[in-house]
């Protein structure tokens, strides 16, 4: 550059300029001949700049960033909920058997990487306590998906938790604790539904109702003083954890609504589809009053939702509601019931009817 | 391909992949925390990126910069990740743009209290956008080409999660004729 463009070109740059200058700011941090060559010729073609360009210099020389380091521990916990993710994304045994014959060396390739993935697993058994327990909680809002270490998935929606051992031994039950909602697809370890074997359970408890598996999809949702549990597929039954009522053993499109404060049991016919639409962001209760819409957002969400118009609170909705956000979710109730929204501070909305109509 | 272990992870070599997946996991984390101070969405955002990862293994070869790759998708990930989040709790500040927070750059202590003052008030001139790029340039040693692109690559992913929104809206305005 010849130096009356150089003048041109830096005569009127700022501090902040040449901050942000990439070839200024390798001149700084990573300085070359090429680069000092450059940056004396542009002090010597505008030395009225000089005090600015050592400014700049000195600047960027004590701008450093805070470090935030995980844990050890937090790397290797994460590093084996991505394993267990990658093992679980394998092709399923049960699938490939009945192209065996066909592929037999693409499944010398798979046998290869399963005794890798076995060693390795194996290695780092020896180095953990065995009985640790894992946590996976969502917070108001957020919706989940957690692959347990059989490879069974778990849907975990807004606001719950569920609790498991770290390391799950084979021939042992397979238990999971949970507070809240979660649909759960589980593994099959055995097809013979008949010939439970103690060791291929799974077990999902709540406070009041232990749901016993083989291999299926269901969904419990535990709120408040009720536990729902809807049966998409394959076979569960339930315990209560009271003795009081006798096992159900659920067949799919079943559901079954527990309430802890009468010890109420409803048994009904449900669409598994509708009562697990949250998954995709949609909520879809059967025959829902605008109470039971309202609680189920303010356990979701977090927030306290009033009805000023408590005769409301007894009109049933249907259809889908989108519940990607609260904010989405109150814009179409509202709409409905032809109320405005209005946020009191920020834990409480109240839900008023709207004036002039 | 500049990176040994990618290709190690190409033949499926899961020893290779661990020792990638913890040094990308430690980096990661440090620059998520930069935007973020909610390590879940941090922790799922890696977990997405490396799955996918490894899920495409087979067809890595064509990735010219592994390094690059990484820290695109991460950036991408965790974005929209923290977006969506924020949707979700009802965030009042919801529409905030989401930027590298100028409140993880230290001024040295070394400096003068004039100087520290004036460095001060010189970095607040500075957009999230232009001391990421400081970051990733000299701190976590790209090129300057490729933190041109990461940060281009962010301007597109505005652009998806627009049109995403719209066709919630489309949605929404479906619900009600079916309602009618």
């Amino acid at each position: 550059m010849k130096k009356e463009s150089i003048a041109q070109k830096y005569v009127h740059y700022k501090e902040n300029d040449f901050l942000t200058d990439p070839y200024f700011q390798e001149w700084v941090y990573q300085p070359s001949a090429d680069s000092e060559q450059f940056w004396q010729e542009v002090i010597n073609a505008v030395p009225q700049q000089r005090e600015t360009i050592e400014n700049a210099r000195t600047y960027l020389r004590n701008i450093t960033f805070t470090t935030h380091t995980p844990s050890n521990e937090e790397v290797e916990a994460s590093w084996e909920r991505h394993f267990q993710a990658i093992q679980a994304s394998r092709p399923q045994p049960a699938e490939t058997t009945r192209v065996h014959s066909i592929r037999r060396r693409a499944l010398l390739r798979i046998a290869a990487a399963v005794a890798a993935i076995i060693l390795a697993a194996g290695a780092y058994l020896v180095l953990n306590n065995n009985n640790e327990q894992l946590v996976a909680s969502t917070g108001f809002g957020e919706i989940r998906q957690i692959t347990l270490p059989d490879g069974s998935r778990v849907d975990l929606n807004a606001n719950s938790k569920i609790t498991y051992r770290k390391n799950w031994k084979k021939g042992k039950e397979r238990e999971v604790w949970l507070e809240g909602e979660a649909l759960f697809q589980v593994s099959h370890l055995n097809r013979d539904t008949n010939r439970i074997q103690a060791g291929e359970k799974f077990l999902v408890h709540t406070k009041d109702i232990t749901v016993t598996v083989l291999g299926t999809v269901f969904d419990i949702r535990q709120r408040r003083l009720k536990t729902e549990v809807v049966l998409q597929s394959g076979k569960i039954s339930l315990h209560f954890s009271n003795g009081q009522k006798p096992d159900i053993i659920m067949e799919p499109g079943q559901l079954v609504a527990y309430n802890e404060a009468d010890q109420q049991l409803i048994t009904a016919g449900a669409s598994p589809e509708k009562f697990t639409a949250w998954k995709e962001q949609k909520l879809i209760l059967q025959d829902p009053k605008v109470h039971d819409i309202l609680s189920y957002l303010e356990d979701n969400f977090g927030k306290k939702i009033i009805m000023e118009n408590k005769e409301l609170n007894n009109r049933t909705v249907n259809g889908p509601i989108l519940i990607s956000s609260l904010d989405d979710a109150l814009f179409v109730l509202s709409t409905v019931l032809n109320t405005e929204v209005i946020k009191r501070d920020s834990n409480t909305i109240l839900l008023r009817d709207r004036e002039g109509q | 391909m500049d990176n040994p272990v990618f290709q190690h992870i190409m033949n499926g070599d899961i020893e290779a992949y661990s020792g990638l997946y913890k040094e990308y996991y430690k980096r990661f984390y440090n620059y998520g925390r930069k935007f973020t101070s909610n390590t879940h969405l941090i922790e799922d955002s890696i977990q997405e990126v490396f799955l996918d990862l490894w899920n495409r293994r087979e067809k890595l070869s064509h990735v010219e910069s592994p390094n690059f790759y990484l820290y695109s998708s991460f950036r991408y990930v965790l974005i929209k990740k923290i977006r969506q989040h924020d949707k979700m709790v009802f965030n009042q500040s919801a529409e905030e743009e989401h930027e590298f927070s100028i409140e993880h750059v230290i001024v040295s202590h070394e400096l003068n209290e004039e100087m520290q003052v004036k460095l001060q008030k010189a970095i607040k001139t500075l957009t999230g956008r232009q001391l990421e790029a400081i970051f990733l340039r000299f701190y976590e040693n790209l090129s300057y080409k490729e933190v041109a692109s990461i940060l281009n690559i962010s301007v597109k992913a505005t652009y998806k999660i627009m049109a995403r929104s719209l066709l919630a809206l489309k949605e929404k305005v479906m619900f009600f004729l079916f309602l009618c």
